[in-house]
């Protein structure tokens, strides 16, 4: 069995992160698993520009993106293997991964890295009322087959969920010469980017229905048209019906981590994020198992999926070092009022690095409000924020000055000034 | 007069009011990006186009590319159909440009990936 | 000329074909959509009922008991999963605890044996299903209850029976039927004759029989909605029924062969037009229902929702005998337990209805073995290699919820009664199937299935004629 110092299971933005950062740090036995046909992931297909702000300090498209990273890989010499798909993973790091060349293959790595991304929420995930037609598919797959395949799914078409890649792929089958005839939101605020709702819909006078939802969706064998209606509270409102000729409907309701193989693993999953609860170091309760990127907790910007797999791989590397202290000195970062998640979950002080950014999101929308961190009771520190809105990820630096005295559990709630 | 705007500069989303009287004087924004959007939104807006074309010869049949600048808002359509009539051959590298100087604008069309 | 033509490939005519492929007839299978058991047998529980719930002397008590003792072997020659879970019926209070005492002896009056069928008491139900409902207090156990994978059954009989002589002819409405000295069967594509129909029709049956006689029945279809659960939510071991209403045997929890767990169904008349469509109150219902049974529901990991028509019979009954009409042999109503009675019906009609007008030759050549199905997910690490060696395809996996490799999609294409959609290698193989739901993989399912039948990819459709998932290529490119 061919024993690795890492394997990064996943060759997208976030494997290709954490994999440079762990060679750059002197770390040799690196592979990649990857399984597709190129390294890149989902960014190869997100052809639109606004990627890269933060990283590269310029915009560019998701296939720039990636090709910046690859080169580097292949500079740095970084081991990988395409089109090999991993069936298992054990929780004393060995892998078993198939493709075509090798066949079934078994390898073992003294620490893994998750990177396996995301999957779309889709037409099963949330049970839409109607038949099961073609022509429903969700944003990501339609965009694949636009941006990589070549083809066009239809040519009239409507959004259900204002999630980006939704709101991208109105604005790129507009382009193509597709009609879009709306974007339904079942919230009564937007799920994606603000400005994707600028230069995505608003430029190309395409409605966005907030608080409305798809009701009926009606066709034998390709949709013909569907039918939404205006909720209060998920529950439709009768009376609200407005029906649509479509020939496509697209679906951009949320992605999901992938988390399959590290549930089979007896990795323990956040209910919230859907990923891997990790520690300060981006370690999962399984020691030597590393999680970052969209398989930890799904990303609004690849910039920080990059900046967060660095992390990782500077703690994987700690870890090879034995710089990772095991004993326990753990406290947890609790959600409270108004936060849906803070990632990490737990932080062992020991191995603390400061400053240490804390990501989260709110659980609703939220203005002239404050971010209230405090450490059981005392409050360590209040951000202010004009406006906090589900699908915008926030991010807060605990330092050293925060976390003195006795650590008890860092809370984390949302104040609305009055 | 104030207009309210969203600024598109980056993917923040600052909420600006621009004081279209007051010389664009902009509030609302957190880098200086968001002044210089506000004007040229209210004056003159462009936009990046990025689209596909057809390749030959490489893994896939269509190759990704971008407008290496802004292009008028309302030049978009006339450049996606410069865009379409496109065909090129691997290998391309990231950056060649696919059409110079598209509808007379200064601005080329360039891949936007190695193929 | 053939001697018997079949209308319509559902669970029904697939037995029935791969029966009468047994015996030299020259059989043709007539279907009107675009791949093989498209309607009830596509959307039902999957369950191999134990016989415990037809009212005695109908031919569903008859055939159910018949069709459960047949299952096992039938599976094994046909390389159809088949899973020995057994069930129970619950009971939540007095009044229930009455009806499954009820239904204990009517299972013995249907032939159960007294080992076949026991009451239990809360304990060893709890012992049983650590996740059954705090309020079931007693329960029916049915130990040769049993579950299967519907699609493949019919695809499976259908297959074998191909490989024995029998023809299909897909994409084949009938639309007119005539009664000469032999019987004339007009369908939108083609002509067909023959000695012997058999109307296989399902929810269509009364409209298909009274193209030729006067049906002294009505089929009207029963639509039943359900949830899939994610394959990896182990929820229940065995299938839990409710104790039965008057809508029948209720919402179910029905453990699946390949891990997932299916709730429902819903009982409701509908129009054929609605047959198919999914309810936000029929799905609501089960929730309700099922809360009586079953507790700890991870509703989070629901994967997929569907409808589908049962052909529900005015008789209450199953209705398999030769019409009015000789030669005009209908198998209708075949709804719950039809999916268990099919191999047992379709021998009687084979051996009782049909072989009054032939000399029934056996066929000397008659195999009743499927070639197996390669299925990966089921093979240890040396196995999986050893089949790789044989064929790189199965070195490469294309479905990533389900791990469902190329080869396993290959073969599924390029056997008698092959896939040709992408729901087709979905009923297949379960490309697609998980929890994604072909996100991933549809594109390369697409290609996969143009390489193999050689036609463009604008051709592949979904799983009805013109239900083309991609529309056009961009930039005017032509195919």
């Amino acid at each position: 069995m061919k024993q690795y110092d890492v394997v990064v299971i996943g060759g997208g933005s976030a494997g290709l992160a954490a994999a440079l950062e762990i060679k750059k740090q002197g770390i040799d036995h690196v592979l990649i698993l990857e399984r597709d046909a190129e390294l890149g992931g989902i960014l190869l297909q997100c052809i639109h520009n606004g990627f890269g702000l933060k990283v590269f300090k310029e915009e560019l498209t998701g296939p720039e993106y990636a090709e910046r990273f690859v080169q580097e890989l292949l500079e740095m010499g970084i081991e990988y293997k395409l089109n090999s798909m991993v069936t298992k993973l054990n929780p004393d790091k060995t892998i078993e991964y198939a493709n075509v060349n090798e066949g079934f293959v078994k390898i073992s790595a003294r620490a893994v890295v998750l990177a396996m991304g995301c999957y779309e929420r889709n037409s099963g995930s949330i049970s839409i009322p109607g038949n099961r037609p073609s022509g429903v598919l969700t944003a990501g797959s339609a965009q694949k087959y636009l941006n990589i395949d070549g083809y066009l799914v239809g040519k009239r078409v409507f959004i259900l969920g204002s999630g980006d890649i939704g709101l991208i792929m109105a604005r790129r089958m507009t382009l193509e010469g597709a009609k879009v005839l709306g974007v339904a939101e079942v919230l009564p605020f937007s799920g994606g980017l603000k400005r994707n709702i600028v230069q995505c819909l608003d430029d190309y006078d395409i409605p966005l229905y907030l608080s409305h939802t798809v009701t009926d969706i009606i066709g034998e064998s390709k949709v013909e048209k569907i039918v939404i209606s205006q909720v209060d509270n998920f529950v439709p409102i009768p009376g609200t019906e407005k029906t649509f000729e479509i020939d496509t409907l697209l679906l951009s309701v949320g992605l999901v981590p992938e988390n399959s193989l590290s549930e089979r693993c007896g990795i323990i999953l956040d209910k919230k994020t859907k990923g891997p609860v990790v520690n300060e170091s981006y370690q999962t309760n399984i020691e030597g198992i590393f999680a970052c990127g969209n398989v930890l907790h799904v990303h609004d910007l690849v910039d920080f999926v990059t900046e967060e797999s660095r992390k990782a791989g500077r703690s994987v590397v700690r870890y090879l070092n034995h710089e990772l202290n095991a004993t326990n000195n753990m406290i947890n970062v609790l959600p409270k009022n108004g936060v849906s998640y803070l990632l990490p979950q737990e932080i062992n002080l020991s191995n603390l690095v400061t400053p240490m950014d804390i990501f989260m999101r709110v659980n609703k929308e939220f203005k002239n409000a404050e971010i209230v961190i405090s450490n059981g009771d005392t409050v360590i520190k209040r951000i202010k924020k004009k406006h906090l809105a589900p699908a915008e990820m926030e991010k807060f630096i605990l330092k050293d000055v925060d976390l003195t005295g006795d650590m008890i559990d860092i809370n984390v709630a949302i104040e609305v000034q009055s | 007069m104030i207009e309210k705007l969203i600024c598109i500069a980056c993917p923040m989303g600052c909420h600006l009011e621009v004081d279209v009287e007051d010389d664009y004087r902009v509030e609302g924004n957190q880098c200086n990006r968001g002044v210089l959007y506000a004007k040229k939104e209210l004056t003159n807006p462009t936009r990046i186009v990025t689209s596909t074309v057809v390749i030959k010869g490489g893994i896939y049949r269509r190759l990704p590319v971008k407008t290496n600048g802004e292009v008028s808002k309302k030049l978009i359509f006339k450049v996606m159909e410069e865009i379409n009539k496109v065909e090129v051959s691997s290998p391309i590298k990231c950056g060649d440009v696919i059409i110079k100087n598209v509808l007379n604008t200064n601005i080329d069309v360039v891949a936007s990936r190695s193929m | 000329m053939y001697d018997v033509i079949i209308i319509g490939s559902g669970i029904s005519g697939a037995t029935i074909a791969r029966e009468l492929s047994r015996f030299q007839l020259k059989t043709i299978i007539l279907e009107k959509e675009y791949d093989v058991a498209m309607e009830a047998t596509m959307a039902n529980s999957a369950i191999v009922h134990s016989g415990h719930d037809p009212i005695p002397g109908t031919l569903k008590a008859k055939f159910n008991i018949l069709g459960n003792r047949m299952y096992k072997q039938m599976s094994e020659e046909l390389d159809i999963p088949y899973m020995a879970c057994g069930g129970m019926v619950t009971a939540i209070n007095e009044d229930q605890v009455h009806l499954i005492e009820e239904l204990y002896e009517r299972a013995l009056i249907n032939g159960l044996r007294s080992d076949e069928v026991k009451i239990i008491d809360q304990e060893t139900v709890r012992s049983l299903e650590p996740n059954i409902a705090d309020g079931v207090i007693k329960a029916l156990h049915l130990p040769t209850t049993a579950v299967t994978f519907p699609w493949e059954a019919a695809i499976a009989n259908i297959e074998n029976a191909m490989d024995n002589g029998v023809e299909l002819a897909l994409e084949n409405k009938v639309i007119k039927i005539e009664k000469l000295d032999r019987f004339v069967v007009t369908t939108d594509k083609s002509v067909y004759e023959a000695k012997v129909v058999i109307n296989a029709t399902g929810v269509y049956g009364t409209d298909v029989a009274k193209l030729v006689t006067n049906p002294h029945f009505e089929i009207r279809p029963r639509r039943g909605e359900y949830y899939v659960l994610d394959k990896d939510v182990r929820l229940v071991n065995s299938v839990i029924y409710p104790a039965p209403s008057e809508k029948g045997k209720g919402v179910i929890v029905t453990p699946q062969y390949h891990g997932n767990t299916l709730l429902g169904p819903t009982s409701e008349y509908v129009a054929f037009s609605e047959i198919s469509k999914t309810t936000a109150s029929g799905l609501e219902y089960i929730k309700e229902n099922v809360a009586q049974t079953v507790q700890n529901i991870p509703y989070h990991k629901i994967v997929r929702s569907f409808a589908g028509g049962r052909a529900t019979s005015s008789t209450e009954d199953f209705v398999i005998e030769e019409s009015e009409v000789k030669g005009f042999i209908n198998v209708c109503g075949i709804e719950s337990p039809g999916l268990t009675a099919a191999p047992a019906f379709a021998k009687y009609v084979v051996e009782e209805l049909v072989s009054v007008h032939f000399e029934m030759k056996p066929n000397t050549d008659y195999n009743p073995r499927r070639r197996k199905v390669l299925r990966t997910n089921e093979l240890t690490f040396d196995e999986l290699n050893n089949s790789f060696h044989d064929n790189q395809k199965y070195g490469r996996i294309i479905c990533r919820c389900e791990k469902i490799t190329e080869g396993e999609i290959v073969d599924a294409i390029n056997r008698n009664c092959g896939a040709r959609s992408v729901v087709g290698v979905k009923n297949r193989v379960r490309a697609g199937a998980g929890r994604c739901q072909g996100g991933f993989c549809q594109s390369e399912v697409i290609n996969i299935l143009a390489r193999e039948l050689k036609v463009d990819k604008l051709d592949i459709v979904y799983n009805k004629a013109g239900s083309n998932i991609l529309k056009e290529t961009t930039k005017g490119e032509q195919k």
